[in-house]
Formats: C-alpha cells, sequence, structure tokens
C-alpha cells in the first residue's frame, strides 16, 4: 500500500447477542434490540431499519440468513468506521476458527470439548478418515464482504499447522501402528503425515478456488505454530505452507501468536517464499506505558531487520485479552519503536494482537478506533522527522 | 501392578457449561457447586469401580497446575498475560513473584474436594515441583535463580507436609518444564536440589512425573530426585532412550496419550509395558498410568482410556 502503517483486521469480531440467538431462532430482549439499532445508528449502516424489522420477524429460514448477513454488514461497518484500511467480515459467519474449516471437509470427526484456559473451551475433532475437500468453505464470505465495502479486503483462514495440531490424530496413527512400534515415532510421524495431507487436499484447494473467484489476499492464521519447540517442525511448517501456497497470484499473510519465542521461527520460516507478512502478537507481552525508550518482546522484529528479510510485520498493538483501550500515543510509541527496529517503516502494518471476539463491541470499537488513531500520529511523526 | 491418574481430569461436558454459563452469570455459585460435585462423584466412583492403587482429586477447581498457588501463595501474583501450556493449545497466565512465598493453608485446602480426605492413604494429590512453579512464573522478586528456586522449594515442602497430615498415600509432583527443551546441567542440579529439599521430610509415597519431557540421556540424573516412582511420559521419550533405570525405584509407564483421542487397544499397552520391563530388567513397581493429564481430552474419551488403563493392568496381573 503507498500509505505508511495501514492499519488492518486480525481476525474475529464478538458476534452480538443479537446475531447469535437471531440466528438460533431464539427470542432477543429489548436490550439485544437497542444494541442492533444503537450500533446501527451510529456505524451509519445504510437500511439498518431492515435488520430491526427481520429482528421482530416470525423465524424462518429466511430470517436467519438475513440477520446472519446483517452482522456481516455491521462488522464491515465497524471496522470501516474505527478507520481500518484493511477489513473483512469480523468471521461474524463462522462458528470458530478451527471448527469453521473442519466441518465442511471430510475426514474429521467432533467428538467433544477441550479447555483452552480458565472456563474457555472449544470443540476438537479427531482426524477419523482420509481427509478430503468437497467445496469452497470461505468463498462466500468473501464475495460477501467484497460486495459490501470499498477497502482492500483480506480474507484469513485457518492454515494447516493448526488444523494439524488442534485434531487428535487417529486415522494416521492407526495407518503407522503396525510398523512403528515406539510411541513417541509414532505420534511424530503420524503429525507430519497429517500435516502434509491437510495442506495438500485440503489447504491448496481452497486457495485454488478462492484466487480463482478474485482473492488477492489470504492472511494463514496459524497459531499453532509457535507450541511445538524444534526447528524440524519449522522446516516441516515451511514445507507444508509452500505445497500449498506455490503459484498462485495471491498475497498472503502469516497470522501467528502467544508464541513464547517468535525468533525460534527464524530463519527458517524465511524459506516460505510465498508469504510476504508476518502478522504477530506484540501489546500482550509489551509494556503499557508512553515514552519508553525500550521496549519488551520486539526482537523478532529488530531479527527481520538485520536478517534484511524484506518481509512486511503485521504489528499486534492492541490486547485483545483485556477491556483496557490502548491509547493513540501508546499505539504510536509501538509503530515507531518497531519502525526504527526493522529499519524500513513501509514494512510495518498496525492490528490488533489477534481477533477481538472476546470483547465486547464497545470496547472492540474504542480500540480499533484509538488504533487507527495511532497508526495515524505514528505517520505524523515520522512524515515530521523524515 | 498398580494404576492411577496422573495430572487435571477433564470436565464433563455437563460442568463445562455449568461454568460457561456460570461465566455469562446464567447460573449462580450453587449451581455450579451441584455440578462440580456432580462431575467429582463420577470421576471418583468410576476410579474406585476400576479400582486404582490411588484415587486423585479430579481438580474440577482447578484453572490450572499452577493458579491454586497463586491465590493461596503470598508473594505469588496473578499476570494478565496469557501463556502457552507448553505444545498445547492450552494456555495459563504466568503469575508474577513479588515477595517471598508463604503458603495460606486455609486458602489451599478449598481447591480440594473434602471426599479425598476420607479416602486416608488411598488418597493421592498433584502438586507442582518446586523448579516447575518457579519457572513458570516471572521473577522480579529474587537476585538469582537458585534462590527462589530453593525459597519455592521450602515452601512447598509445607504445602506437602500439609496435605501429608490429611492422610494421603501419594504426592505427585509434576515437572513439565524441566525435559521440555535439552536443559542445562545447572538447571537439571538446581531442579533436583529444590526437589529434595521439598521432600525430605515426607513418609508418604513421592511419584515425580515429567509430562512433555524427554529424558533421552538424563536417566542418572532422573535417580538423583529423591522419588520412589518416576512417571515417564513415553510420547515424549522413546524407549530406546531409557537407560541405567534404577530398579529399587517404581516407574510410572506412562503409555496411554493424554493427547491423542485413539484410545489404545489394551493388548497394546500390555505389550509396550512387558517391552519396558524386559528393557530395565526386574522392576519392583510398576504403574501403568496416562502420560500426562487427561484433560486434554474430552471427558467420554478419557474415560475410555482410564476403562483400558484397569483392563491391561488386569491383564498384567493374570500374565494373559
Amino acid at each position: 500500500m503507498n500509505k505508511l502503517f495501514p492499519t488492518q483486521e486480525i481476525g474475529s469480531i464478538g458476534k452480538p447477542n443479537w446475531r447469535v440467538l437471531g440466528y438460533r431462532g431464539v427470542p432477543i430482549t429489548d436490550e439485544d434490540f437497542s444494541e442492533a439499532r444503537y450500533w446501527g445508528k451510529k456505524l451509519k449502516v445504510e437500511g439498518y431499519e431492515k435488520l430491526l424489522e427481520l429482528l421482530k420477524s416470525d423465524d424462518s429460514h429466511e430470517v436467519r440468513e438475513g440477520i446472519r448477513e446483517w452482522s456481516a454488514v455491521y462488522a464491515i461497518r465497524l471496522q470501516e468506521a474505527a478507520g481500518l484500511d484493511i477489513v473483512f467480515d469480523g468471521e461474524q459467519w463462522r462458528t470458530e476458527m478451527y471448527e469453521a474449516l473442519v466441518k465442511e471437509v471430510n475426514g474429521f470427526r467432533f467428538i467433544g470439548h477441550v479447555r483452552s484456559w480458565d472456563n474457555k473451551y472449544y470443540r476438537k475433532a479427531s482426524v477419523v478418515e482420509e481427509i478430503k475437500w468437497l467445496k469452497p468453505v470461505y468463498l462466500d464470505e468473501y464475495l460477501f464482504t467484497s460486495a459490501h465495502t470499498d477497502r482492500v479486503v483480506k480474507l484469513p483462514f485457518t492454515g494447516p499447522y493448526t488444523v494439524t495440531d488442534w485434531s487428535f490424530n487417529e486415522h494416521y496413527q492407526r495407518l503407522l501402528s503396525e510398523t512403528v512400534k515406539d510411541p513417541r515415532e509414532l505420534r511424530k510421524r503420524a503429525y507430519r503425515d497429517l500435516l502434509f495431507e491437510v495442506s495438500r487436499k485440503l489447504i491448496r484447494p481452497e486457495i485454488e478456488s478462492l484466487v480463482a473467484s478474485g482473492v488477492r489476499w489470504i492472511q494463514i492464521d496459524e497459531p499453532a505454530l509457535s507450541t511445538q519447540p524444534g526447528k524440524e517442525q519449522v522446516s516441516d511448517f515451511v514445507q507444508a505452507i509452500n505445497e500449498a501456497t506455490s503459484g498462485f497470484d495471491c498475497k498472503f499473510s502469516l497470522h501467528v501468536c502467544y508464541s513464547s519465542d517468535y525468533e525460534a521461527l527464524f530463519p527458517e520460516l524465511l524459506e516460505a517464499r510465498g508469504i510476504s507478512q508476518y502478522a504477530l502478537e506484540f501489546a500482550n507481552r509489551d509494556s503499557n506505558r508512553t515514552g519508553e525508550a525500550k521496549r519488551s518482546g520486539y526482537g523478532v522484529v529488530k531479527l527481520l531487520g538485520e536478517l534484511a528479510a524484506g518481509k512486511e510485520v503485521g504489528l499486534g498493538v492492541t490486547d485483545v485479552h483485556n477491556d483496557s483501550v490502548e491509547s493513540p500515543s501508546l499505539v504510536r510509541d509501538r509503530v515507531l519503536h518497531a519502525a526504527r527496529l526493522i529499519g524500513d517503516p513501509s514494512l510495518i502494518y498496525v492490528n490488533p494482537d489477534c481477533g477481538l471476539r472476546t470483547r465486547s463491541w464497545k470496547v472492540t470499537f474504542n480500540k480499533l478506533v484509538n488504533m487507527s488513531r495511532g497508526a495515524e500520529l505514528a505517520r505524523e511523526e515520522y512524515n515530521q522527522s523524515a | 501392578m498398580e494404576n492411577y491418574l496422573v495430572g487435571l481430569q477433564p470436565r464433563t461436558e455437563e460442568l463445562i457449561r455449568g461454568t460457561r454459563d456460570w461465566d455469562r452469570k446464567r447460573i449462580g455459585d450453587e449451581e455450579l457447586e451441584e455440578l462440580r460435585n456432580a462431575a467429582a462423584s463420577r470421576d471418583f466412583s468410576l476410579q474406585l469401580k476400576l479400582e486404582y492403587t490411588y484415587i486423585s482429586d479430579p481438580m474440577f477447581y482447578w484453572q490450572d497446575l499452577i493458579r491454586p498457588f497463586v491465590d493461596s501463595l503470598e508473594g505469588l501474583d496473578s499476570g494478565p498475560q496469557l501463556t502457552r501450556w507448553f505444545d498445547n493449545n492450552t494456555f495459563y497466565r504466568k503469575p508474577k513473584i513479588n515477595a517471598y512465598p508463604n503458603i495460606l493453608q486455609r486458602k489451599l485446602l478449598k481447591y480440594y474436594f473434602e471426599r479425598l480426605w476420607d479416602l486416608g492413604s488411598r488418597a493421592k494429590v498433584i502438586l507442582p515441583a518446586p523448579y516447575g512453579l518457579y519457572t513458570a512464573s516471572d521473577d522480579r522478586y529474587f537476585p538469582d535463580k537458585r534462590s527462589g528456586v530453593l525459597s519455592f522449594a521450602q515452601e512447598m515442602e509445607r504445602v506437602a507436609l500439609l496435605l501429608e497430615e490429611k492422610g494421603v498415600g501419594q504426592i505427585e509432583f509434576v515437572e513439565p518444564f524441566l525435559f521440555f527443551k535439552h536443559p542445562d546441567q545447572a538447571d537439571v542440579e538446581l531442579a533436583i536440589d529444590a526437589f529434595n529439599l521439598t521432600t525430605q521430610r515426607l513418609k508418604c509415597e513421592v511419584m515425580l512425573h515429567f509430562p512433555f519431557g524427554n529424558l533421552a540421556g538424563h536417566f542418572r540424573e532422573v535417580l538423583d530426585f529423591s522419588a520412589s516412582v518416576i512417571g515417564i511420559d513415553f510420547f515424549s521419550t522413546s524407549l530406546s532412550d531409557v537407560t541405567d533405570f534404577d530398579t529399587k525405584k517404581g516407574i510410572g509407564i506412562g503409555c496411554l496419550d493424554g493427547r491423542n483421542s485413539l484410545v489404545e487397544e489394551s493388548s497394546w499397552v500390555v505389550s509396550f509395558a512387558r517391552s519396558v520391563v524386559e528393557k530395565l530388567g526386574d522392576i519392583e513397581r510398576i504403574a501403568i498410568i496416562p502420560n500426562c493429564d487427561l484433560e486434554f481430552l474430552p471427558r467420554v474419551i478419557a474415560e475410555e482410556k482410564m476403562k483400558t488403563m484397569a483392563e491391561a493392568r488386569r491383564r498384567l496381573e493374570s500374565n494373559e
């Protein structure tokens, strides 16, 4: 982009109650109805009165679909009103990043919930037979978003490593169990087999269908990539992602978050040649004070500068796990600090650490507004000093 | 031949729904407590029915292995930072060490179900090992790592003695940090010193469990830990790397995978346990255990694995 420090979404936005209940056919409260009206007015959503009518209508398939579509329009308008340059639909049509993908393909069976942290859980599936891609999973979301915004559209979806890591691996382990007797070796080899199968048989066909329909920027979400400790695993990922992304006329960014050591991913990760941007979480590990000369957790930005990698960094400047809204000056400080470390400010994009799905719309909006203002402050300050 | 669980157990789907509803203020404390008790009853009953050697608390009050100590150790404060729990899609809040640790016994005891104490010497409790507890935290107080780890070791001794007074038969110390990545020799020695300080006055059985740890090349050092049973995660440590095991120590053969839903055949577990014995010689005490907490599995799968453990033990005992 020509603009310095472009701002972008990074993942899901919370679903409003009227969306969750309305889509289930459960009556909403007056408070939920007021919320739909409030945000419709505030975000200047054109024709939002039609949503209000839908919310008062008797339940039907058409009503539910209509509510679902309106939630995407609202999420797009929220990002636009907050000043984001690169948008998507807040993943309003998805249940959850992992589930949304694997429930649409063959080979996976959901078997129950496991804990993520505290009282947060996710539904986990087992791979019980050979994986097979059936039809485009995200194409309708992309087409809908593109039809409802003039901003740059980036389509985020879950990558092969995370699908592998977040699934139980029954099928590929069973296939190897006759020949590999040591449990450690069995687990490791079955993991690799699944990773490459997901990459070839699921992710690549999905990318192929999206690019053929006009998608020009895909964000591969790989929160699991940072969980495995070794270089061997990073090399496996590189091979898998290269198999999935090679040969397409499309920009690919990679989102990784909550790693204990991003630097351990390099330099191997640079071999994933199709990836031009790393969108990483930083706010979670940084001081919340402004005016500090040294900030913590930015070692990987410095490393990318030293390696002269020429890769963009999607800089997480907004913590998605608490309601405290970062000030524009804090965002500015973070952006300028990263720009200094990497050496080329045009490589810095500005985003939240991760999806904001666990925050209310009020907090999400305020955080994104301040994020955009902070990026603007950084632009002004950089241009003055240049 | 023995059987028992290790680590945290998975909540039932009913309890999961309950905790979500409680978070959203749809149910109150009392209703959540009922669900928690019902889930615990189910867990205790199954362990008893399967005739496990020790019956462990399912740890349904625990948000993770560390949090109860943030609550009950003065000097350890909750941090907001979510930190990944090893190579799992699970997180904990990394605590901050802001002062010398001091246990508040009353607070700690509320993390256990009362019925556990009725089991007397069949009861087992699970604690983080002192090196692990320190390593899981962000130290802002101690001048150096050694003094920090040893201070935690002293305080964890008080914790262990308190639980021993309740009559438990086994205390399991969990040490996932030391061998997750290849450790420095100084860290291994520090972990040994700390563990031996914590356990020096304990009379009950002491188990030291290394989930997620690759012990290759460290078996001589492992024997320096003053534990009577060593738990090995055989999905992280290859059997071929197990050497120099002291046959006077008991071994927990962690060969039921707490991180995969594929339920092992009991015949496979039997065969694997026999191959361990064949390699290590005439070990006096053997326990068939999961390689790690079963909480990484949905409850229904965990229960299947619990049954497989018991079946494998039966077959080994009857030499089938």
